[in-house]
């Protein structure tokens, strides 16, 4: 983050303070903790004791602050005390245009090592001697198919581990090859995982934990490849892990299996289901403090403020969109202060670009879910929930209603 | 798209405002402008790169045909005061489009300042298929207005009478665009003709053949007063087409023997063609099977006459008419009617 969090007492500084674009780190004093902490729950889970270490999943819609809160579970001090936390996104070391659920196994066991590494220390000799085996054999083995493999690989075990990511980022030949050799003696490499965690436990007296950020960005068959048919593989690993999974595969049927383990980021309430004029002064609330951590109450009026909630759908970055458009709106204006004109006219920009991605047969859906804020098939609605005109709120059952920018656009 | 339009001007100082406002915050900066017209935005890019010249900004452009991987070349050649003009968006599709939803992060990390030249169908694809990507936007500023001058006239003519879409979607956008494109021409009559016409097309293949024959109708207005008879004659078919289509077949008839006249008179033998197969399948339609075959037997001797493609058309509507009829009943009737079908066809138009 390039600037400081300061309050901002003018528009210019305010438009800056409202980039809708960097997930806050943690102990940003922009941070807004929800009514319902679903952080906690996620980490009181974690801390609970377990037989077993768990896997948990985490969802919610694009933009609704899920990079942000791990962020913050992996800074938090309960957990940094019981346990050695590493946190990736899976785009920084894998191509997630082309994902497989090698790729995801070999990157955690990578970063691990990698992580470890980092902080100085070094697992026991044994081991390195193990991992060296197991690397040799793999590099022998993909320079059956690819001479100049070995000439490419870095030295050391660490070289290893970042070349071949390096690899699974930018070659896809080689990447390929190295899932065919890996995946017949998986367990091998589940075992080399394994054996880490259990070095790095002993030695820190701490359980691992991995955060994986970001699988939820490659495209629904990977995903749901990687999610469903190779869930036994990718929670073999015998340390807790935190995935992120794409939001139509989080309330798909076929994964109920793990219902219990996972947790949700829900959008903040600003109205109750099936009475859109029944405010719900919490949310608002919540909403006002995302927007007054970030500047001060003068720079809008209040009528506008309230308006920027509602349009902002109850999602953070969509609020600081809507309201970065507006506070440029006013400088355009030259006006110290937003008011209501300059929100409903990034309503209208923002209801646009929704248009563009809208095909005929989803205003069907859309009028449907705001008549009477009923989830459908996810097969049905997927795509819009990926796209932000149907956001899902939860209280006692799970609900959801259309992008508020939309309801002019379907009842035209 | 937006429903209420600030001035140009305004929208210029915008899109310069937001860069340099990025700048002054070194904060990365996504853009889109979405354009109608090359012309218009060349002008329009000047006059940004006056604004952005005079805040101390450099504009690099960026070929996306060249550059699939756009965020690591951005960010390769990014410097602090850099903002990049992106075109050609299309030509990097669909390698580009991955990469910039897997990659959004690299322009956030590198204060990367860019704005994305695109139109409408880009824009569309990019929201679609870098949905990740398109939710890091900062803002879309539309600069859809069409500038007239002599020089732009053929291109706007063609945008105009561009009716070649696949999907509903594709023919939706169109109408979005060519309403909207049709308000901005007022006095601008020779395209708004056209304009209204071919809007009237595309109504007619959506199935919202009323919303069709109103435009057809304007159409017809304009294209009778500035004394375009080709476009007269045109119109005049069309809505004999959507009558038909409607199922109002002897009101089609009225149009397509008017437009008929109007096509012999001036001696357009092509269009001759069209409304003669239209007024045969008008006929057939009615049961007059005599008309209807001495019109496609016209037509067909004047499309392969003139060696238009189409006559095959008349030749599956003549098929289609022997396989009604019975092979027996059809050689009798083309026995007795080719020999006078062009007094047939001169009969039908001159008894109005």
């Amino acid at each position: 983050m390039p600037e400081e969090f300061i309050v901002a007492d003018n528009l210019d500084k305010a438009w800056s303070n409202f980039d809708p674009i960097y997930p806050l780190p943690a102990d940003c004093p922009f941070y807004v903790e929800r009514e319902d902490k679903p952080l906690n729950k996620l980490k009181r889970a974690l801390l609970r004791e377990h037989r077993q270490p768990p896997k948990y999943f985490f969802s919610g819609h694009r933009g609704c602050g899920k990079s942000t809160e791990l962020n913050i579970l992996a800074a938090d001090n309960e957990i940094n005390q019981k346990f050695f936390v590493i946190k990736y996104s899976v785009k920084d070391v894998c191509d997630v245009n082309n994902l497989s659920y090698i790729d995801v196994l070999f990157s955690l066991g990578a970063q691990l090592f990698i992580g470890y590494s980092d902080t100085g220390k070094e697992l026991r000799p044994e081991l390195i001697k193990a991992l060296e085996d197991w690397k040799n054999n793999v590099v022998e083995q993909v320079r059956e198919e690819i001479d100049s493999f070995e000439g490419s690989i870095e030295a050391g075990l660490k070289g290893f581990f970042i070349s071949v990511l390096g690899k699974f980022r930018s070659e896809d030949n080689t990447t390929k090859t190295i899932r065919t050799k890996i995946e017949p003696r998986l367990s091998e490499l589940i075992e080399q995982i394994n054996l880490i965690v259990a070095d790095i436990e002993g030695k820190e007296k701490k359980k691992v934990l991995i955060l994986i950020d970001d699988m939820d960005k490659p495209n629904l068959d990977q995903a749901k490849k990687i999610f469903y048919d190779y869930n036994t593989a990718i929670t073999q690993p015998s340390c807790s892990i935190v995935f992120t999974v794409p939001i139509s595969i989080f309330f798909s049927q076929e994964f109920t299996a793990i219902r219990e383990t996972r947790f949700f980021i829900p959008n903040v309430k600003l109205h109750y289901k099936d009475d859109k004029n029944r405010k719900s002064e919490k949310g608002f609330k919540l909403m006002s403090s995302f927007i007054f951590l970030r500047m001060k109450e003068d720079l809008i009026e209040p009528d506008a403020c309230e308006y920027a909630i509602k349009m902002g759908a109850g999602v953070f970055r969509e609020t600081a969109r809507i309201m970065q458009i507006s506070a440029d709106n006013a400088i355009a204006k030259e006006r110290s202060r937003i008011i209501k004109e300059d929100v409903v006219r990034a309503e209208s920009e923002i209801r646009s670009d929704f248009k563009r991605m809208l095909s005929s047969k989803d205003y069907d859906i859309l009028k449907r879910v705001c008549k009477n804020n009923e989830m459908y098939g996810i097969e049905e609605i997927g795509h819009l929930l990926h796209n932000l005109s149907i956001l899902e709120y939860m209280n006692d059952e799970t609900w959801c209603d259309i992008h508020p920018t939309l309801e002019k656009l379907i009842n035209l | 798209m937006n429903e209420e339009k600030e001035p140009l001007e305004t929208r210029v100082s915008r899109l310069g405002g937001y860069l340099t406002r990025s700048y002054n915050h070194n904060k990365p900066s996504l853009l889109f402008a979405v354009y109608l017209s090359e012309f218009h935005r060349a002008d329009i890019e000047k006059n940004i790169r006056k604004v952005l010249h005079e805040q101390g900004l450099e504009i690099v452009e960026v070929d996306a045909g060249k550059y699939k991987n756009l965020p690591d070349y951005l960010s390769s050649i990014n410097s602090k005061n850099t903002v990049f003009f992106v075109h050609n968006v299309e030509k990097g599709f669909p390698d580009s489009l991955q990469y910039l939803n897997f990659k959004r992060e690299t322009i956030a990390e590198h204060q990367i300042k860019v704005v994305f030249w695109v139109t409408e169908e880009e824009l569309t694809r990019i929201s679609r298929e870098a949905p990740d990507f398109f939710a890091f936007r900062n803002r879309v500023v539309e600069f859809m207005e069409v500038p007239i001058s002599d020089g732009r006239r053929t291109e706007l003519v063609e945008f105009a009478q561009d009716t070649e879409y696949k999907s509903l979607d594709e023919i939706k956008s169109s109408i979005e665009l060519k309403e909207k494109l049709l308000k901005e021409l007022s006095g601008e009559d020779e395209i708004s003709g056209y304009l209204l016409g071919y809007l009237g097309i595309l109504y007619d293949q959506i199935g919202s053949y009323k919303k069709a024959i109103e435009y057809y109708e304007k159409a017809l207005g304009i294209v009778q007063e500035i004394g375009n008879r080709l476009g007269e004659g045109t119109n005049l078919g069309n809505l004999g087409l959507a009558y038909s289509d409607l199922g109002k077949v002897e009101k089609a008839i009225e149009y397509y023997e008017k437009a008929l006249a109007i096509f012999k008179e001036i001696g357009d033998r092509r269009s001759e063609g069209i409304g003669l197969n239209n007024l045969g399948v008008a006929f057939e339609n009615m049961k007059n099977y005599k008309d209807a075959l001495a019109c496609f037997l016209r037509a067909k001797d004047i499309r392969t006459d003139i060696k238009d493609p189409n006559f095959k058309t008349t030749e599956a509507n003549i098929k289609e008419l022997k396989e009604k009829l019975g092979e027996k009943e059809f050689e009798n009737l083309k026995t007795d009617v080719a020999p006078k079908a062009e007094e047939i066809v001169k009969s039908l138009l001159n008894k109005k």
